[in-house]
């Protein structure tokens, strides 16, 4: 069986040249390839049935790779640590070795693989990917533009966040506030779980809430101990939500 | 806990004593004065917040008996409108005379009624037996203060009206002591109890007849006014004690103050008064005005409510702060001491992968590698406890960790070092490059390969980091990842306020971190 290795450093190819060398299964090896461009035009040129895929690449994802390529071989994703990754694998029954590889693992891997009369389909490795992209994706920090000078502002320490005509503003725990070249309803979707709408124009970060007033028809008073000491009040339209994540 | 059950014990079980003993009332009929087989007594009572009683005083003396009939109600010289003066079973001098033909309707009652205050001390001090008479509680009625009607009414609808108003006082107070002026805190209170003194007598509530308005004001105001200063005196003294010491000190500094002061006052205004009309009447001993001492009660009450209520709604805030605070500091040093110790696992397991690799094929490749790798986990794992290091040191380390990805990535990677030797001794916070080196590398690549660029250079007191790499320049709306969230955490918590990280585009892109060496905690 002709067998194909995407890994970027040349040391963890030759780990798996060995591994398939003293392997159970007789595979020859045709090709190998450190970066995702290379790689997808030798594996759509020579067409091998097996491809050891590393995830992360110099120049791209491993994704990436398979998404370019125009026929269905049997993938093998090699990665040394991914957290992500590994929940999304097992989540979809997808192929994959931890590095370092062991000899044992190696096998019965490939085992497995190569026993199994359908081959993974496009779609799992697919769905794989985006729910990689949709864990790791949520954001992790806003990037404050200045000219040519980008700040960094770290999502913990932004305590509200609010609408303001096209734009949002953002409240940081030091008192500072930014504004941002986006729409509230864009970001809601990107924020981490402590983050939460109380408000038409108002969303803030659970983290901050240190005091919560009892508000007229069903709203609330949410005192944030930035330095600011803000004090939001929530609309009723957005109790229900409230309620559950603040046990009320 | 104990003590506050005691202390609630204390203070409602006082409330409700006052209450208990306002209300009851002792006999109707009480002797107050008795010389000479002279009896005045006390015969009748009438309704002590409206004072339209009939005060009936009746004297005998060997069969004679006088009997007085003091009308107390509203009239235009005060409440001391009429007196009626009858005698019976005496023949002798005008007085008598004067009432039998009272009695009798034989002479007009212009002439022996309206008699006005003036008017009824010539009458007694015309009986040459009744000099040095010893008046009670005039027009009072009898209980534990004098006035018990007044008292308990007062007490029961005051309370819940002193409870807000030192509620609101106490606050309004607190509030623009602290955002104003100190002194407030004892301004205000003290022009409520200028006027609460001030208006102390009203026109229409009872005073110690037979004496002058005046005299009662002014034993009033005394009273409350002296009270006010003890009760500041006190406050001040107790200021170190605990909260719920504190308030039942005051408390019953309020009641005992005003009552003990009142009781004094009385006692010196109504002898005073006295001698002015040569001792006819002595005035027997009471306390304060039963207004003065109800309004005392329900003010002690009130501010006690209020201040507790006041509390409650402070602790509820100061105790969430409080372990907010404490969360955040166990958070603040235990993330320090996670970021300290955590090196992305990937490089671990990518390394030991390699190393694998290598150790059939090129012995003297793996035993670089493996050392490197022991050299870098020593750096981690040694002197973990310190969080803030040089940079010579760092770049040590940094040597270490460059040495195998170097033979990881062979050709494709090259590193340039460029460090001022002015910025070997600066210091910053232990494995801030790593993490910076190693995103340079992951996102360095181009069609020509990873080259990294580390310069460091100390400038105005200041250490200046540039990490270059020759990947794609910085996107509008770049995430960072694990690493760099753990260099930006480490500086706001080890340099808060003295630092800065800028991700730049141009002329290359590169990462810019200033720390600021002359704040080194």
């Amino acid at each position: 069986m002709k067998a194909y290795v995407v890994e970027d450093e040349k040391l963890a190819s030759n780990r798996l040249k060995q591994l398939i060398l003293n392997g159970i299964y007789d595979l020859e090896i045709i090709g190998e390839s450190q970066t995702g461009k290379q790689a997808i035009k030798e594996i759509n040129k020579l067409k091998p049935e097996l491809i050891f895929l590393d995830i992360q690449l110099l120049d791209m994802t491993g994704f990436d790779v398979l998404q370019n390529l125009v026929y269905q071989p049997y993938i093998i994703f090699t990665t040394a640590y991914h957290q992500y990754a590994i929940d999304a694998f097992d989540h979809f029954a997808v192929d994959y070795l931890l590095k370092p590889i062991e000899q044992d693992k190696f096998n019965r891997s490939l085992n497995k693989l190569l026993k199994m009369k359908d081959k993974t389909s496009m779609q799992s490795y697919d769905s794989v990917n985006t729910l990689i992209k949709q864990k790791a994706t949520k954001r992790t920090s806003f990037s404050i533009r200045k000219n040519d000078k980008i700040t960094l502002v770290d999502i913990d320490n932004v305590a509200w966040i609010k609408s303001e005509d096209k734009y949002v503003k953002i409240g940081v725990k030091n008192g500072k506030t930014h504004l941002l070249n986006k729409t509230l309803k864009q970001l809601e979707n990107e924020l981490p779980e402590s983050f939460f709408r109380i408000h038409r124009s108002y969303i803030i970060n659970k983290d901050f809430v240190f005091e919560i007033h009892k508000y007229f028809k069903g709203r609330y008073v949410f005192k944030l101990n930035d330095n600011d000491r803000s004090s939001i009040t929530s609309s009723a339209s957005y109790l229900i939500g409230i309620k559950e994540k603040f046990d009320l | 806990m104990n003590k506050l059950v005691g202390y609630t014990v204390l203070v409602l079980g006082t409330l409700g004593f006052l209450l208990v003993f306002g209300l009851v009332k002792s006999e109707m009929k009480e002797i107050v004065y008795e010389k000479n087989g002279l009896q005045f007594e006390y015969l009748s009572k009438g309704k002590a917040i409206i004072p339209t009683a009939d005060i009936q005083f009746f004297s005998s003396q060997e069969g004679q008996e006088i009997t007085m009939y003091m009308n107390a109600g509203y009239g235009n010289k005060g409440l001391w409108t009429n007196l009626s003066v009858f005698k019976t079973n005496d023949a002798n001098g005008n007085i008598h005379t004067l009432a039998t033909k009272a009695l009798n309707g034989q002479v007009s009652d212009s002439l022996i009624m309206n008699l006005d205050k003036n008017a009824m001390i010539d009458l007694i001090a015309s009986l040459k037996d009744y000099r040095g008479a010893k008046l009670s509680r005039y027009n009072a009625e009898s209980g534990w203060f004098g006035y018990v009607d007044d008292t308990v009414i007062i007490f029961v609808l005051f309370g819940f009206l002193f409870v807000f108003i030192c509620l609101t006082i106490n606050s309004l107070t607190y509030y623009l002591s602290k955002k104003v002026n100190s002194k407030i805190e004892w301004l205000i209170p003290g022009i409520l109890a200028f006027f609460l003194a001030y208006h102390s007598t009203l026109p229409g509530f009872s005073i110690w007849a037979p004496f002058s308005e005046k005299l009662n004001w002014n034993i009033n105001f005394t009273t409350i006014f002296l009270s006010f200063l003890v009760f500041r005196f006190i406050i001040k003294k107790s200021q170190k004690l605990e909260f719920y010491d504190q308030e039942v000190i005051k408390f019953f500094t309020i009641i005992i103050a005003t009552y003990a002061i009142g009781f004094i006052c009385s006692q010196i205004g109504f002898n005073f008064e006295s001698r002015k009309y040569n001792n006819i009447f002595m005035i027997y001993n009471h306390g304060p005005h039963p207004i003065v001492i109800g309004m005392t009660i329900s003010l002690a009450a009130g501010n006690l409510l209020a201040n507790l209520v006041r509390r409650m709604i402070k602790m509820r805030g100061s105790e969430k702060l409080l372990k907010k605070t404490e969360l955040a500091l166990g958070k603040s040093s235990a993330n320090l001491q996670s970021l300290q110790s955590t090196i992305n696992p990937h490089f671990l397991y990518n390394s030991l992968n390699s190393i694998a690799s290598a150790a059939k094929v090129d012995g003297d490749k793996t035993e670089r590698m493996a050392l490197a790798l022991s050299s870098f986990y020593k750096y981690i794992t040694n002197k973990s406890n310190e969080s803030i290091t040089t940079l010579s040191e760092e770049l040590e380390m940094l040597e270490n960790y460059l040495k195998i990805e170097k033979i990881r990535f062979e050709e494709v990677l090259k590193v340039d070092l460029d460090i001022n030797s002015n910025a070997s001794e600066c210091r910053l916070p232990r494995l801030l490059l790593q993490p910076l080196v190693e995103n340079a590398i992951k996102y360095g690549y181009n069609e020509d390969g990873i080259s990294v660029k580390i310069t460091a250079e100390k400038v105005d007191g200041q250490l200046n980091v540039k990490i270059f790499d020759s990947g794609t320049k910085f996107g509008p709306d770049m995430q960072i990842g694990f690493g760099i969230k753990s260099v930006t955490q480490k500086l706001d918590l080890l340099y808060p306020e003295k630092h800065t990280i800028e991700f730049k585009s141009s002329p290359s892109k590169h990462i810019l971190i200033k720390i600021d060496q002359n704040e080194i905690r």
